[in-house]
């Protein structure tokens, strides 16, 4: 009886042993077919297989090889699907050279699912094809852990031409490490010769849209508007046919006189000619070239540029950036230019004497003042400065705040050296929801809310902290002197926020008569993640986003949305309508995120342009 | 035997074919003498009240009702083929004689007789259409007493082809014969003459079975052609057999200006009646004259898209595939429409019938903001047929715009069974029984028959299911980078761009996975025709259709004023035809009963705008859910349609 138990003990442990060696075995030797080509050493001899940004989560290898080196071993020339080589796999069991990667480098996230592509040349003669195209993975101790393949396999497979392979394979259940390899190889089993070229491999899958849940669905019942929350009405801002405005050319003119404006350039529009009825214009100090000023001029339903006369001043104070403000700081017809760089600051204006549309015209700017400091503060023209009319007389002011939350006010007061900027009223203490060094924070003014006198001036901040996104509508109160709520003792220190769209501090606004027959709109403008255009209203308590904003009109298939870089500079440039000028251009530098771009070009199909959008209805 | 039979039966088919060329030339359609022992018989025409060499067009009168008739009394003057023939005695005294008429199509059936076995009837051959005087309990009636005086006596009688014409059983509603469940088929008719002694049919050596046609033997019907012609009937001593040299050729025409029936399954009368014009509605005289009703789309809810917000004219807008990859990349789920396609709420909104140009126009509506849909329309005809030449003049819309972009509609001219009850079952499945349902899964259950069959052209931005290793295209989905345009906006690969001015013309026949064919297949086969190699592909052995794809270009199908769509559906093959008239068809798709089971049953012509969940279509390069809401309707004509 003990015997027999002490048997059935070994017989249990020579069970579990085998047990374990056969999960072992398995897990190191998978009952599988096992498939391997060795791929770096062949690979060190051909031209580097092309991964990049174009197309994305892609890689093409086409077996060429690299000027003055050896042809190695698999390739062949003479017939090519592209190049010069290409790559064989002459008889039984033959493989070409593999293209290869690990895991690491296409991205471990990315390999859920793999497509592959290849043409193959199956030389005519030989018997039956029985071949493949190969994705394989091996792990780091050289073990496949995934094989899989698209069969080439007789009857029909063309013979003495190229034809195409592809596919896509499902790789969710392998599972990838790192030092995973994986590798893409033609396989061939049968007598017959085959050529392969153009290996393509495509990793990632389809990417997942962003966000959480679809709100609108149709199939549980009609829809109902849910306040801000999308999908949105699309309202069109249409192109305007414009005489000589056509790609890139603002005027269509030659050199300096074609209107190239760059997205990089200063540029600012306004009201600075008398004798305009009221347009404005575009100043445009570019990166390279002279300041211009373009016009619109409705004979000929053109613009027109003029060259500036007496802005030695301003090209002359610094390279690097320089900041533009408009207002109509002293009384009259016309608006003036406030002009900042790094160094100094100057207040310009402009007179014309034959007008802005008369051939061989030159504007003149005229310094109405001029200093490297702005008051007794160091200038620095990253902080909060806007120039708008806060206490409704008229007359443009300064506005300033610092990092604290304090503010000044300034006035222009022309008088002995050309005028200085009074202080005509200033918060020292922090004002609540103003204080940028709590995060980020960024300052608008503007008519936000029709019917009052003076434009509002709206502080959209993002919390440091948590990041959430809050705002305030704020008035200047003159005979308080100070800066007050919107809307006092509603709803507290801030508005209140419905929907997904909260507004951000990298948001642009727009406030203007954009309306068709010149009423007044409210635009936002978002570049966050994509394009997002909307228009939106504010009332007492909060915002309400009224309709998505495209474009229509443009030529062939060039949407300004689809730019890298979108450039909407507002104004009425032809009559008492606001519209946008327009200009699109894609950066050169493929790692440019949305701030500074040093160089621009024409993608196929998408070159730069300059363009006057408005709405129409 | 199987040699002899062939040449019997390729005889038969010359001499009938000659017969008739013969005659055509010299305008003469009837029979010359034959004889046999005890009389002549000579001059048999099956009418002299109609030309033969005229196209009988079908009559829709009270065709929905009854079935159709041939000929009805606005055809000859009382309703009837009169036929007649002429007969000598040459017995050695006077007597009466014994004859019946008979008639079967000749454009749509099987062979009569089973070519490894010239003694036995062909395979299916009972299912031909033939019949007789349709009072099946009248046999072969006899002539008035003829004198041997070795003169022709003329015989009249008269015949008319109806449905159910064996009166059978199946096609019965309680005491009510549906003759429209059988109805007639289109093509060419023979007639057959048989003439024999009265003793012979008192001796039983014609059986009754062949007698009285609604008559089974062995549980099977036997085709008099068989019997008389190859079977046992040819041997009958004084019995003379006479095919008629001529042949009636019969179509169908339904009108599409007959106006549109609103079938109440789909609509309340007291909807319809709020919704009704004057050519669309479900009054009695639409029901009694339209030859068409408004198609109403089963809506898979499993087939629920997240569609895009967007609602724009992909035809006229300019929408390019720039804006196909940013709509598909960039707007957020909460933005999305999610939705089914729709059928019309309401009925002849979308579909009109013009009685004064005989033409229909259809359109799917367009979407407005809030009320998004991507609504399919169509219409369907009334009146079922087996088999046919089934050709439809249309102008559907252009499916590609200038910069080939696709609108997400699949133009469908597609023929579905009529009803799936017992009565309208296909011929039973031998191996292993048809899948039951057409929505059923792969874990369906098989039964010996349904009554599930289609045939369809579907049209649209698709790519080709073979050779199996080129699908799918290597796609580059693209990622969501706004500053990398070549990110997002990631070209078709090569293959795709290849074809970019053309869609795809994909010809279906549902066989509901029977096995029974000896080249039944899954995945790839190729098979020709006429020179052309088509590849035909099915996913699975459980799948339930069998497809081929033709990428034809979008301008020349839809672009033009009109194209014409044919499924010519013969009882042994299918073959898919397209081109600008009638007489410049080209074949796009071609299948035979070797590899897929083609239906037998009755069914009905459909054409339709729909709009398909692309994931149907394995492999497209555009996703439906990725194509804005249509921001205009989407216009379709129907300007003929003929059946022969």
């Amino acid at each position: 009886m003990k015997s027999k138990g002490k048997l059935y003990r070994n017989l249990f442990i020579i069970g579990l042993v085998f047990l374990i060696m056969t999960s072992v075995v398995y897990r190191y030797l998978p009952f599988r077919k096992i498939l391997r080509v060795t791929a770096s050493k062949e690979m060190s001899f051909i031209g580097a297989a092309k991964t990049g940004s174009e197309p994305p989560n892609s890689i093409a290898f086409d077996f060429e090889v690299a000027p003055g080196k050896e042809i190695p071993n698999g390739i062949i020339t003479g017939n090519a699907h592209s190049g010069k080589y290409a790559a064989k796999a002459f008889g039984k069991n033959a493989f070409t050279p593999a293209l290869e990667r690990t895991a690491a480098e296409l991205g471990v996230n990315k390999l859920k699912y793999i497509s592959v592509s290849a043409w193959v040349f199956v030389k005519p003669g030989g018997g039956d094809v029985t071949a493949a195209l190969v994705l394989a993975a091996s792990n780091n101790m050289g073990v496949n852990i995934c094989w899989k393949g698209i069969g080439l396999k007789d009857p029909l497979v063309p013979r003495g031409k190229w034809f195409k392979m592809s596919g896509q394979f499902d790789l969710s259940d392998v599972k990838f490490g790192n030092d995973t390899r994986v590798q893409l190889y033609f396989w061939n089993n049968s007598s017959t010769d085959i050529l392969v070229d153009d290996y393509f491999m495509v990793y990632g899958g389809p990417q997942p849209r962003r966000g959480d849940t679809t709100y609108v669905d149709l199939t549980k019942g009609p829809y109902q508007a849910k306040f801000n929350y999308p999908p949105f009405p699309v309202r069109f801002l249409r192109m305007a046919e414009i005489v000589g405005m056509q790609d890139a050319s603002l005027t269509g003119g030659a050199g300096d006189q074609k209107g190239v404006v760059l997205p990089s350039d200063a540029i600012v529009s306004g009201n600075f000619f008398a004798g305009n009825a009221g347009r404005d214009v575009l100043f445009v100090i570019p990166k390279e070239g002279n300041p211009g000023i373009y016009a619109y001029c409705p004979e000929s339903n053109s613009f027109r540029r003029s060259a500036v006369e007496g802005t030695k001043a301003l090209l002359s104070s610094a390279p690097g950036k320089q900041y533009l403000l408009k207002g109509k700081f002293i009384i009259g017809e016309t608006e003036q230019l406030l002009y900042t760089d790094e160094k100094s600051c100057m207040l310009c204006k402009f007179s014309s004497k034959g007008g802005t549309c008369r051939d061989g015209n030159n504007a003149v700017a005229e310094i109405l003042w001029q200093s490297e400091k702005f008051d007794n503060l160091s200038f620095d023209p990253e902080k909060p400065l806007l120039a708008d009319d806060f206490d409704g007389d008229g007359i443009s002011e300064l506005l300033a705040v610092d990092l604290r939350g304090a503010w000044k006010l300034y006035r222009f007061q022309t008088g002995k050296a050309g005028g200085i900027w009074a202080v005509i009223a200033e918060g020292k203490e922090e004002m609540p929801g103003w204080q940028p060094s709590a995060g980020t924070i960024r300052f608008t003014s503007g008519h936000f809310i029709p019917g009052r006198p003076q434009d509002e001036l709206l502080a959209v901040a993002e919390n440091g902290r948590d990041g959430k996104c809050s705002y305030t509508l704020k008035v200047y109160d003159p005979s308080g002197k100070r800066f007050v709520s919107c809307f006092p003792g509603k709803y507290g220190l801030f508005q209140k926020i419905f929907g997904l769209d909260t507004l951000k501090p990298a948001d642009r606004f727009y406030c203007g008569s954009f309306g068709p027959n010149g009423s007044p709109m409210v635009l936002r403008y978002n570049r966050d993640w994509r394009y997002d255009l909307k228009e939106i209203s504010f009332s007492d308590s909060t915002y309400h986003i009224l309709n998505n904003i495209d474009f229509a009109g443009y030529s062939a298939d060039h949407n300004p949305k689809y730019y890298e870089v979108l450039k909407l500079i507002p104004g009425r440039f032809t009559g008492n309508q606001c519209s946008f000028i327009v200009i699109g251009r894609n950066c050169k530098n493929k790692d440019y995120d949305g701030m500074e771009c040093s160089e621009y070009e024409d993608l196929p199909g998408l070159p730069g342009f300059i363009s006057l959008y408005s709405f129409v209805n | 035997m199987r040699t002899s039979c062939l040449v019997r039966y390729l005889i038969f088919t010359c001499s009938v074919a000659c017969l008739t060329a013969f005659t055509a030339c010299k305008h003469d359609t009837r029979t010359s003498e034959v004889k046999t022992e005890n009389f002549i018989v000579r001059g048999f025409s099956p009418s002299t009240n109609w030309d033969m060499k005229q196209v009988l067009n079908l009559d829709y009168e009270g065709a929905l009702q009854n079935g159709f008739i041939i000929p009805t009394v606005r055809q000859t003057k009382d309703g009837f083929f009169d036929l007649e023939f002429s007969i000598k005695n040459t017995a050695s005294g006077p007597q009466k004689f014994a004859f019946k008429i008979y008639y079967q199509n000749e454009s749509y059936k099987f062979p009569e007789v089973d070519p490894t076995d010239s003694t036995r009837q062909g395979e299916n051959a009972w299912e031909n259409f033939y019949g007789s005087w349709e009072d099946t309990l009248s046999g072969f009636r006899e002539t008035e007493v003829i004198a041997n005086d070795n003169s022709f006596h003329k015989v009249t009688s008269q015949i008319r082809i109806v449905g159910n014409p064996r009166n059978e059983k199946r096609y019965f509603n309680g005491p009510w014969n549906d003759r429209w469940k059988r109805n007639p088929r289109v093509g060419e008719y023979s007639f057959m003459l048989v003439v024999t002694t009265p003793g012979n049919i008192s001796r039983k050596l014609i059986p009754d079975h062949i007698q009285y046609i609604n008559q089974a033997y062995k549980g099977e019907f036997i085709n008099p052609y068989f019997f008389f012609v190859y079977g046992p009937g040819k041997k009958i001593p004084n019995t003379m057999v006479s095919v008629s040299p001529a042949r009636l050729k019969v179509m169908a025409s339904p009108d599409p200006g007959s106006g549109i029936y609103i079938d109440p399954v789909h609509f309340k009368k007291e909807v319809v009646d709020k919704f009704a014009t004057s050519c669309c509605g479900q009054d009695d005289k639409t029901f009694r004259n339209a030859a068409f009703s408004q198609f109403i789309h089963f809506i898979d809810a499993s087939t629920k898209l997240k569609n895009i917000p967007v609602i724009g004219d992909v035809l006229q807008d300019n929408y390019s595939k720039m804006d196909y990859n940013w709509n598909s990349r960039f707007y957020r789920k909460e933005e999305l429409i999610a939705a089914t396609s729709l059928t019309a709420p309401e009925p002849c909104q979308t579909v009109f019938s013009d009685p004064v140009h005989r033409k229909i126009t259809m359109f799917n509506p367009k979407a407005e903001f809030g009320k998004w849909q991507k609504q399919n329309v169509g219409v369907i005809t009334r009146h079922p047929f087996t088999y046919g030449k089934w050709t439809v003049k249309a102008k559907l819309t252009e499916l590609l715009n200038k910069n080939n972009m696709w609108n997400g509609l699949t133009n469908a001219v597609w023929l579905i069974t009529q009803d799936q009850a017992e009565w309208n079952f296909r011929r039973e499945c031998k191996k292993g029984g048809y899948m039951a349902n057409y929505y059923g899964g792969q874990q369906d259950v098989r039964v010996k028959n349904v009554g599930y069959s289609e045939i369809d052209f579907e049209i649209l931005k698709t790519v080709p299911y073979c050779p199996q290793w080129l699908l799918p295209p290597a796609y580059n989905n693209g990622l969501d980078r706004q500053y990398d345009v070549p990110a997002w906006n990631v070209p078709f690969p090569e293959e795709i761009t290849a074809d970019d001015d053309k869609i795809t013309v994909a010809c279906t026949n549902w066989d509901m996975a029977c096995w029974d064919p000896s080249k039944f297949k899954d995945g790839c086969q190729t098979i020709s025709y006429e020179g052309q190699t088509f590849w035909a592909h099915r996913w699975d052995k459980n799948y339930r259709a069998i497809t081929e794809k033709t990428p034809e270009p979008d301008d020349e199908l839809f672009g033009s004023p009109y194209y014409y769509f044919q499924i010519d559906w013969k009882p042994t093959e299918i073959i898919w035809r397209i081109g600008p008239s009638k007489d410049k068809l080209r074949v796009v798709g071609y299948v035979n009963s070797s590899m897929t089971c083609i239906p037998n049953n009755s069914m009905l012509l459909i054409v339709t705008q729909e709009f398909h969940n692309t994931r149907w279509w394995v492999g497209s390069q555009y996703l439906q859910e990725n194509i804005p809401f249509p921001g205009k309707n989407i216009v379709g004509e129907i300007y003929e349609v003929t059946i022969e």
